[in-house]
């Protein structure tokens, strides 16, 4: 009976952890499964029960603490156990495999504390020697090892890296060079710290452990619940103990942060509570706290006496506090405190003299006033110091520093904190009275609790008794202001902003400094914000903002705006005073351009703002300036209205006006620095916004007066050519007619007297003139037409059939990608990469959309091959089709010998043939411009027509659509090029070209070929003296000049996209203009192939070849270029082509003496 | 009657405005060409009814215009500026597209078609213009039939 009862009680009891541990190892039969078995069955009492014995059995041990954990010359990883069934259970089991290293943890922390102030304050002589001694408790770990790099790279780079990857790391973890090679990849100085997040998510992202371990360990943090899980809890098994310990707290921490439940944030408390009692670390109170624990009190007490004496308004007595603190040991809480107390006491700098230079302690007392201010560089002082925070993320007071960050953007005073600020502040593990809003956040009562543990701070009691709303018991000994200020922020946190507005108000007349003042704008905000006064809160924010752009991330700029729109869209009629408020626009500007906010808003508020204002365009309000706030007015003028905006006023009806308007607005806010709300920068930089506006319209006046300038002859050119040859002729034709006017007959010399001029009489003399003259003529017409130096046929070659006419005519269906090239003459077009882009579903409908291209590629240069190859001529026997004839009838010789006969004069003689001549030219232009529309453009329309008939028979998708609208969009596009390719064709006026600035023709040449290379952004750096004025009638020469060379760079640099950055510079000396022009060769250029060919064209630069070169397309264009230079402007020169440190180089040295100057 | 065409498209613009005189001798058609000229002329001129392109540049086009900005909602911008102005003219969406994207957008025909009715009552249809097409002139004979009966 005994024994049963005794079998039955034991039966009975439960079962402890200990026992189902061994129980599942011996059924297991393997020690592996049995443990992870039993972390995956067991709960917290189990482990507690369990882990202490198995630890004390050797052969157990090594599965949950291998011994290669605690190796002090290399890390080596292990594999980790599979996880216990619950996140509380994960929570504990952990929390009970580091309770048997108390001892050692305790140790660690000491050590970490030290490692913190020496890599706060850049005191670095002692860091081996603390990492060595943290290596000897716990074995070499990821920690150790991080700081270690650190130290390395900023000493040697990251050359020995390899190497010190190779000493320090035992077995082949790729886990472990991964974390170590992010680690060191986020010092990189470029690296800034959003960025440095974007890349570890985009790369890391497959594996979700991994990734999840790796952003946490290397400073981000998870907000979404998908990855906020503490499942992953489990992959610190894997690794030393202070790195165990280390990522067990950032899990816990970014696990408590995200809004759990009380009875979650109990369990965990429960489970973590034997760690708490026994190891004392700061960070695992603050979370022990959050969970609605009560730890001992670990946190400082030096400091609280500072805090209480800046709540008391004893900032001096304040600051001497902190100077005591600072010479011992400086902590992100004491600076923030002098940097506030310095602010209301003047005195700046008084902890320089305690912090090393160029320590991180040092940086953040320079960087944070910036951010605290509100200075114009906030933002960028904000970026360096989240670097700084970054790069140290494993130190406590990175933490610290992150919180005071986010502060910096979110007042969780009176708004709920986010989760970034809830996670560095338990991390941080500061004593900082601000701690207890986001302790109250994140579990009720959790932040009383603090303030009441904390007790001894003034603040700390202060701010108890807002969380109460309980401001009549705040303490007597606050300063008076900050009894008002407290007891504002307790109204607006408890839904009385009106109440907070009063106080708020008074407390301004009293004025509380420039920090308070700041404070309290952005109280004032939020209150306005919370009764919809959307008026004084945008007036307010907007001030802000213009005092420096980073109040963005402090402001509710978008519940302004949109309280604003909808108290606009609720009236019955339009009024325009809501959107139209000066502080609305220049914040709906701000949210549309730096925050994704809405392009329709800003509209909305330019369009209501000129109305309210009764002005048509910005500008007229330029008069007004002194009806608006300074500041304000001239931010609107200058920043807001940038051509994407002044586009919408309906007042500009073109894009000139709107250039015309932007350089009135910049002429107006540059002409007097003083009276302007701008800085020398901003000026500046107006300014230069005003020259590249000037240039712009500069280069388009070109342009548009070089295109009607393409029908040219040199006529001075052929005169001279001529003058002898043709003198002699003439004499000869006048001897011909004085013959045949002395031998005419008595009858003839009646008939003469009695019509006077109105009969002539055709003599056989006569005959021989008329022959005579006629061959005069085509000798003229031959020259005017085809004269390679001077004849209409050489300038069609180099202004209309050299590439400009395809690439104009072409170019709209190269900028919609719907055509494609050929690599050579013979091979077939290439494939599209706008259809490789397009998400087709099927093979078979890309090749389609493929064929198509090609297709519509083939048939759109045949059109304007055919009408350069044929149409485009000095009609010939070997052009049949040119539409340039200047063929001459008999009828027309013997009209103007009629006219001739009379002229005694050579000169006025040649004028009448090349008149003549001219006329017939007109004819020919306009058989050319009907030309254009009725076969080029009817034909070029009818196959894109065709294209979109066979696009819409593709499978219907997406991709479709998308490549009908390229076409259709081409199509809109070419009828526009069309139309200007017409306007080429009138003969030039003799225009009158102003004298220009060098720059501008450069620009030009640039400006003509850019826009035919869709995929290739061609950009300058121009060198030298372009501001030298050049005379006018040089301009189509010079400027052709210029795009010659800046086409042929992009035609052989081996660029087809990106960029291609080309440098020009310019000298003048001694009557010499200099141009050198020089490009980048890509990748695929064989360089060898290129200086030969560069020497060849050197060497090939005669006069000879090129004048036979010139009236040819294709090739270099350099032949044209010498006809340019030697002809047009008629100057000596030389010309070099050279390949020099993998750059094309073209040299051109021109003499000015005589035609430039 | 009096119709507003905004239309940056000669050929469209042709082809619509010969139908729609086919249909409606007696109307008076006006013109705008892009978002700029079409929104003056929707919010200071009185039509009965307009066609609207979708996809505009900023300015009407020509030799010494490059028409500014492309617009993949021009259409829709118009529409909402008269909306603010309380404008409820009927309104037509003519377009050859069957999709729409710009920077911030992406959108079919169908799901911007649906915007439209959401956000804006004057909006009474789309109709999809093809060149080689002819269905397009029953759906804008549809429209011509319920803008001169008087059921829009």
């Amino acid at each position: 009976m005994a024994r049963s009862s005794k079998r039955r009680k034991k039966k009975d009891l439960p079962e402890s952890g200990f026992s189902k541990a061994k129980k599942l190892i011996r059924r297991s039969g393997n020690a592996l499964r049995g443990f992870e078995a039993f972390k995956y069955a067991g709960g917290p009492s189990d482990f507690r029960d369990a882990l202490p014995k198995l630890f004390e059995i050797p052969a157990y041990r090594s599965w949950v603490w291998p011994p290669k954990h605690f190796d002090t010359e290399h890390l080596s990883l292990g594999n980790g156990l599979r996880l216990s069934a619950s996140p509380e259970a994960n929570i504990a089991w952990i929390a009970e495999t580091l309770m048997v290293f108390t001892e050692e943890l305790s140790a660690l922390l000491q050590l970490q504390e030290k490692l913190e102030r020496m890599t706060f304050n850049g005191k670095l002589e002692e860091l081996e020697q603390v990492l060595s001694e943290i290596d000897r408790i716990s074995g070499v770990s990821l920690r150790t090892l991080e700081q270690r790099l650190l130290a390395l790279s900023e000493k040697q780079g990251a050359s020995r890296l390899g190497e010190f990857f190779d000493e320090r790391l035992r077995d082949s973890s790729s886990l472990a060079k991964y974390l170590l090679f992010w680690a060191h990849y986020r010092s990189e100085p470029k690296i800034t710290a959003t960025n440095f997040h974007r890349s570890i998510e985009k790369e890391l992202t497959e594996n979700r452990s991994v990734y999840a371990l790796a952003k946490l360990y290397l400073g981000g943090h998870f907000e979404s619940e998908e990855y906020n899980t503490i499942r992953y809890i489990g992959l610190s098994d894997m690794f030393p103990l202070a790195d165990r310990f280390h990522i067990f707290k950032l899990f816990l921490a970014n696990y408590v942060a995200s809004g759990r439940s009380e009875q979650e944030l109990s369990e965990i408390a429960g489970a973590i509570r034997p760690l708490v009692e026994k190891v004392e670390d700061r960070q695992l109170n603050h979370i022990f706290r959050a969970c609605g624990g009560r730890p001992k009190s670990s946190s400082p007490k030096d400091i609280a006496a500072a805090w209480s004496a800046y709540s008391k308004g004893s900032y001096a007595q304040c600051l001497r506090t902190i100077e005591g603190l600072a010479a011992n040991a400086p902590s992100i809480d004491s600076i923030v405190l002098a940097i506030r107390a310095e602010a209301q006491t003047g005195e700046v700098g008084r902890l320089t003299p305690f912090l090393e230079p160029a320590s991180p302690a040092a940086q953040i007392y320079e960087e944070l006033p910036k951010i605290l201010f509100l200075e114009a560089d906030a933002a960028d002082a904000f970026g360096r110091l989240r670097k700084l925070a970054l790069v140290n993320s494993g130190m406590r007071w990175s933490s610290e520093l992150q919180a005071e960050l986010e502060w910096a953007t979110s007042d969780a005073r009176i708004e709920l904190a986010n989760h970034s600020l809830c996670y560095h502040t338990l991390l941080s593990g500061a004593a900082n009275p601000k701690t207890g809003f986001i302790l109250e956040q994140i579990r009720s009562g959790a932040g009383r609790a603090f303030f009441d543990d904390e007790a001894d701070l003034l603040t700390g009691r202060s701010l108890r008794c807002v969380i109460d709303d309980d401001a009549e018991s705040l303490p007597k000994d606050l300063a008076k202001a900050k009894n008002l200020k407290l007891s504002a922020v307790c109204d607006i946190r408890h839904g009385r902003p009106e109440h907070a507005l009063q106080k708020l108000d008074e407390l301004e007349e009293e004025g509380l400094g420039s920090i308070e003042d700041i404070d309290l704008d952005l109280l004032k905000i939020v209150a306005l914000t919370k009764i919809s006064d959307w008026q004084r809160s945008a007036l307010l924010a907007g001030t802000l903002l213009l005092r420096s752009s980073f109040a963005a991330s402090a402001l509710p700029i978008f519940a302004i705006l949109k309280g604003s729109e909808r108290n606009s869209e609720s009236l019955e009629q339009p009024n325009p005073e809501h959107l139209g408020q000066l502080s609305v626009m220049v914040l709906a500007d701000f949210a549309a351009k730096f925050l994704g906010g809405s392009q329709e808003l800003r509209i909305d508020a330019f369009e209501d703002l000129l109305a309210k204002e009764g002005v048509r365009k910005p500008s007229d309000l330029i008069d007004k300036r002194d009806q608006f706030e300074p500041k304000m007015i001239d931010y609107f003028l200058a920043k807001v209205c940038s051509p994407d905006l002044l586009d919408q006023c309906l007042d500009l009806e073109k894009t000139e006006d709107v250039e015309n308007e932007r350089a009135a607005l910049i002429v107006a806010l540059t002409a007097d620095d003083e009276a302007v709300e701008l800085s020398a920068e901003e000026v500046l930089s107006l300014e230069r916004e005003l020259q590249t506006i000037r240039m712009r319209q500069a280069v388009r006046d070109t342009q548009r007066q070089l295109n009607q300038s393409k029908i040219y002859v040199n006529i001075d050119g052929i005169k001279n050519a001529l003058r002898d040859e043709m003198i002699e002729n003439w004499n000869r034709y006048r001897v011909i007619i004085l013959k045949s006017e002395t031998n005419i007959s008595d009858f003839e010399k009646d008939l003469l007297d009695r019509f006077k001029g109105d009969i002539f009489l055709f003599t056989a003399k006569d005959k021989q003139a008329i022959e005579f003259l006629g061959a005069i003529i085509v000798r003229i017409a031959n020259e005017f037409s085809l004269s390679k130096e001077f004849g209409l046929n050489s300038n069609l070659s180099t202004n209309v059939r050299h590439g400009s006419i395809m690439r104009e005519l072409r170019g709209p269906f190269t900028r919609q990608r719907v055509v494609t090239n050929k690599e050579t003459e013979e091979s077939e077009y290439s494939a599209s990469e706008l259809v490789a882009e397009l998400p087709f579903r099927s093979t078979a409908g890309r090749n389609r959309a493929d064929s198509i291209v090609k297709e519509l590629s083939s048939e759109i240069d045949r059109a304007i091959q055919e009408l350069n190859d044929e149409l485009l001529r000095i009609k010939s026997d070997q052009y049949p089709s040119g539409l340039f004839d200047y063929s001459i009838p008999d009828s027309v010789i013997i009209r103007l010998h009629t006219v001739c006969r009379s002229i005694s004069d050579y000169d006025e003689f040649l004028s009448t043939i090349i008149d003549w001549l001219w006329a017939r030219t007109e004819d020919n232009l306009l058989s050319v411009q009907d030309a254009l529309h009725s076969r080029v453009r009817t034909r070029i329309e009818a196959s894109v027509n065709e294209a979109l008939r066979k696009a819409d028979q593709l499978p219907n998708t997406n991709a479709r659509a998308e490549f009908s609208r390229h076409l259709a969009l081409s199509q809109g596009e070419f009828k526009l090029a069309v139309d200007r390719v017409v306007d080429w064709f009138t003969r030039a006026k003799d225009q009158a070209f102003a004298d220009y600035m060098l720059s501008v023709a450069f620009e030009a040449g640039c400006a003509m070929v850019e826009p035919y290379y869709a995929d290739l952004k061609i950009t300058n750096v121009r060198k030298g003296d372009w501001a030298q004025e050049m005379p006018g009638w040089t301009l189509p020469a010079i400027t052709k000049l210029f795009s010659l060379l800046v086409e042929n760079a992009a035609k052989h640099a081996g660029f087809q996209s990106g960029m291609l950055r080309l440098t020009a510079s310019v000298e003048f000396e001694d009557n010499q203009l200099t141009i050198i022009v020089s490009n980048p060769l890509g990748e695929t250029v064989n360089l060898e192939a290129v200086s030969a060919k560069a020497e060849e064209i050197t060497r090939d630069y005669r006069r000879e070849k090129a004048a036979d070169a010139v009236a040819l397309e294709g090739g270099s264009g350099y032949a044209k270029i010498w006809n340019l230079l030697e002809h047009d402007l008629k100057i000596d020169h030389v010309i070099e082509t050279r390949v020099r440190e993998g750059m094309f180089e073209v040299v051109l040295m021109m003499g000015l003496a005589g035609a430039v100057q | 009657m009096k119709i507003l065409i905004v239309e940056d498209d000669d050929v469209k613009l042709e082809a619509l405005s010969d139908y729609i005189r086919a249909r409606l001798p007696d109307v008076e058609i006006q013109v705008g060409q892009s978002l700029h000229s079409g929104l003056n002329l929707a919010l200071h001129e009185t039509a009965d009814a307009i066609f609207l392109d979708m996809t505009m540049t900023n300015f009407d086009r020509g030799k010494d215009e490059d028409g500014g900005r492309p617009h993949a909602f021009a259409g829709r911008e118009i529409l909402r500026r008269m909306a603010r102005k309380k404008i409820k003219t009927p309104v037509v969406v003519f377009t050859q597209f069957s999709r729409f994207d710009d920077d911030r957008n992406s959108m079919s025909l169908n799901e911007l078609t649906q915007e439209l009715t959401d956000r804006f009552e004057n909006f009474v249809g789309t109709v999809q213009y093809q060149v080689n097409v002819e269905g397009w002139k029953q759906q804008v004979d549809e429209h011509l039939r319920r803008l001169t009966s008087g059921e829009i």
